[in-house]
């Protein structure tokens, strides 16, 4: 008995670790499944679409895309976090450093030029 | 140690390219190169300021950076003069130093006050922000912990080791200035005199040049 409970017990965990996330896509396929089927029986009514075999229905794919954005949304403050532990991964080189400091100075060239005119001073580097 | 070098050593005769040998090995030192460079620094700046003095201007405030750069900041004055002195005034320095410290001992240690004078003077002046002041600190301590040497031949060889550095360093910044983005001295006098910055770095590194060569010959 115990071991029976127990090997019915693992699938039911496996579920409880997916969430309500695999839940919902479960109910996802169930309906595109229905969708399939209702589609194929109309399309056994009506000769007209037998050359269309493959039939997208919008409804779905927007189903599954919207699921698609759920599960990247839930995943981005992981990888947050994982950046945030290893920085290493996103430093900018330091050609690119140089280049924003090179980007910077023409904004410092502009300050100097302000402080100049403000001040009646002259500045030597 | 002998308070003098005797005059049929080896040391005696190429004492001047022995000495700049130090020195260029010494820029290239990482941690201790850093203040030696603020020398260099300093004494652009101060050029800077003394020829906006000499030419009726006035010195607002004198910045220094750990990273060796310098900013002056004056009123009035000759703008031609006040741009070119900087790198000139540094090789003028370069120069001074080395004769005065090479000429006598008690000469090189009157001319150390004289510097710590000037130090002193730019620290209650013109120095507004920490960073100035606390470079300025460690160069003023490098001056007179000089005066804490009991032989007198170790003190003129810093001070002649120190002269050697500035104008080394003199010689080797104009180049920065060619960096394709018409910022600093060269620039300023470019626009000035529609001369290319190329041109007034050449001057100044020839200016350069020219004191090593004159301190070789003259050997004092």
């Amino acid at each position: 008995m115990q071991i029976n409970s127990a090997s019915s017990y693992t699938p039911q965990s496996a579920q409880s670790i997916g969430a309500d996330n695999q839940t919902q896509v479960n109910d996802q396929c169930d309906r595109l499944v229905v969708q399939q089927e209702q589609k194929k029986t109309q399309q056994d009514s009506s000769p007209k679409n037998q050359q269309n075999r493959l039939d997208i229905d919008p409804q779905a794919i927007a189903l599954v895309e919207q699921n698609l954005k759920l599960n990247a949304e839930q995943n981005t403050p992981q990888r947050s976090s994982r950046q945030s532990i290893q920085p290493d991964y996103d430093q900018p080189s330091q050609q690119n450093k140089t280049a924003v400091l090179a980007y910077q100075s023409v904004d410092n060239i502009d300050q100097r030029d302000s402080v100049k005119q403000a001040f009646g001073v002259d500045l030597y580097a | 140690m002998q308070d003098k070098i005797p005059s049929n050593s080896f040391f005696y005769k190429y004492r001047f390219w022995i000495i700049l040998l130090s020195a260029a090995l010494l820029l290239e030192i990482p941690f201790l190169s850093i203040p030696l460079k603020w020398f260099e620094s300093y004494f652009h700046e101060i050029s800077h300021g003394l020829a906006a003095l000499l030419t009726g201007g006035s010195i607002v405030k004198i910045q220094l950076f750990p990273n060796g750069a310098g900013l002056c900041t004056t009123r009035g004055g000759s703008n031609f003069l006040i741009s070119f002195f900087g790198y000139a005034g540094a090789v003028f320095w370069g120069v001074v130093i080395y004769w005065f410290a090479s000429m006598h001992q008690r000469l090189a240690q009157i001319f150390s006050v004289i510097i710590a004078i000037l130090l002193i003077s730019t620290i209650v002046f013109w120095v507004r922000d920490l960073f100035s002041f606390v470079i300025m600190a460690v160069l003023l301590s490098m001056t007179l912990l000089k005066f804490k040497l009991q032989n007198l031949l170790y003190f003129q060889l810093s001070l002649q080791l120190i002269g050697a550095t500035i104008l080394l360093n003199s010689i080797k910044s104009p180049w920065y200035l060619i960096d394709g983005r018409s910022l600093g001295d060269g620039a300023a006098l470019a626009n000035i005199t529609t001369l290319p910055e190329l041109v007034w770095v050449c001057i100044w590194f020839a200016l350069g040049v020219l004191g090593i060569f004159f301190l070789a010959r003259a050997k004092p």
